[in-house]
């Protein structure tokens, strides 16, 4: 999932780096006191997650839980992914520096793919939650499988898709278990984030 | 107000910075057919690339055995002559290195035990990193304290501007 230096050309490292900046400040700012917490826990479980890893068809792949951070967080997620991206790669060398902008729009856009998903107040709760799970995790390797083929390797890296369809189900099943126990611990958790931006005056963000 | 957390952020990130870019060094041994093959890394994803491996045979301690270079996916490969412990030293030469120790016993040189594996004596040199379980306790101790700087920098502008309203 997180796209080390020196696969992607540097231009395009560049270029997405800058765009997910500008995503930061535009989906961060305006964080509200009872936000900001939530977004810090949420950092702190996404950093860890990726180090818990599954092997898988000679493989291993790992957590991501941008399903749950789009479900908690809503346009938040894009942030905190960005965040605990960026200390992976500085800490556990997981992922490259050069492309951190676009692991971060590859997994920002999947937890905020899984956001728009859970919105979709059509759909029964634990389907939607498992389906964000799963959409948290197969949007960005699908973006990562586009984005090799547009730097110009082969058809072949779509088997990768393959092995992260596993790993969107394992995570489909970590969302739907998170969902449920929040739903008995701490339901307000799972309230629409925008909503409860809505109810907060926010103080000095001119 | 701004300046002010921005500059402490600032001061957070450059006083971690020593413990963030240091790296752990990892070595992996295994031992068949008469050959020890040695993979040193900085996490499994990236190894120590020609990086400079000195071997110190077990009754020489102070003359190397063998010296020579990691190859592009860390490994290094030596034919032990005699029994005994012998050291292995890979040195990347920016900052980070670790000594392993090596332990070929007699009449296992086929294949060695897993007792044999579990008696390789590994010490970090003071140019090793963290290992993982402070790496990931760094990595949280940063998370929380980016935000509650920025909680704490959200909380005060909202109680000036309650103060400023009444």
């Amino acid at each position: 999932m997180h796209i080390s230096d020196g696969i992607i050309s540097t231009p395009v490292c560049l270029t997405a780096t800058a765009a997910a900046i500008g995503l930061v400040y535009l989906t961060g700012r305006r964080a509200t006191t009872e936000e900001i917490p939530r977004m810090g826990i949420t950092g702190a479980a996404l950093f860890v997650a990726s180090l818990i890893h599954f092997p898988v068809a000679g493989t291993s792949i790992h957590l991501g839980l941008f399903g749950i951070a789009g479900i908690i967080l809503g346009r938040r997620s894009f942030p905190v992914v960005f965040t605990a991206l960026l200390f992976q790669a500085l800490i556990f060398q997981h992922g490259g520096l050069l492309t951190l902008g676009v692991n971060a729009i590859n997994m920002g856009t999947g937890a905020f793919m899984a956001w728009i998903i859970w919105r979709i107040t059509a759909i029964p709760e634990y389907a939607r939650a498992a389906l964000a799970g799963f959409t948290g995790i197969i949007v960005p390797a699908l973006l990562m499988i586009a984005e090799f083929r547009i730097t110009g390797y082969g058809s072949a890296v779509a088997v990768i898709a393959l092995i992260y369809i596993i790993a969107a189900l394992i995570e489909g099943g970590i969302t739907l278990s998170a969902v449920v126990f929040f739903r008995k611990v701490k339901p307000d958790i799972l309230a629409n984030p925008v909503l409860n931006c809505k109810h907060e005056k926010v103080y000095g963000d001119d | 107000m701004i300046k002010r957390a921005a500059f402490l952020t600032l001061l957070i990130v450059v006083g971690f910075s020593a413990g963030v870019f240091a790296h752990g060094v990892n070595t992996e041994t295994s031992f068949h057919a008469g050959v020890a093959v040695v993979r040193s890394t900085y996490s499994p994803e990236q190894p120590l690339a020609d990086a400079l491996v000195t071997i110190y045979s077990p009754g020489d301690r102070i003359n190397a055995w063998q010296t020579g270079r990691t190859d592009k996916t860390g490994h290094f490969a030596f034919l032990p002559d005699i029994d005994g412990e012998w050291i292995f030293f890979v040195d990347d030469q920016k900052g980070h290195s670790k000594k392993t120790a090596i332990i070929i016993e007699p009449d296992k040189t086929e294949s060695p035990e897993p007792d044999a594996t579990d008696d390789m004596a590994e010490h970090d040199t003071p140019g090793s990193g963290p290992g993982t379980f402070h790496r990931i306790i760094l990595g949280l101790a940063l998370i929380f304290g980016i935000t509650g700087i920025f909680y704490g920098f959200r909380s005060r502008q909202s109680r000036k501007q309650i103060h400023k309203d009444i």
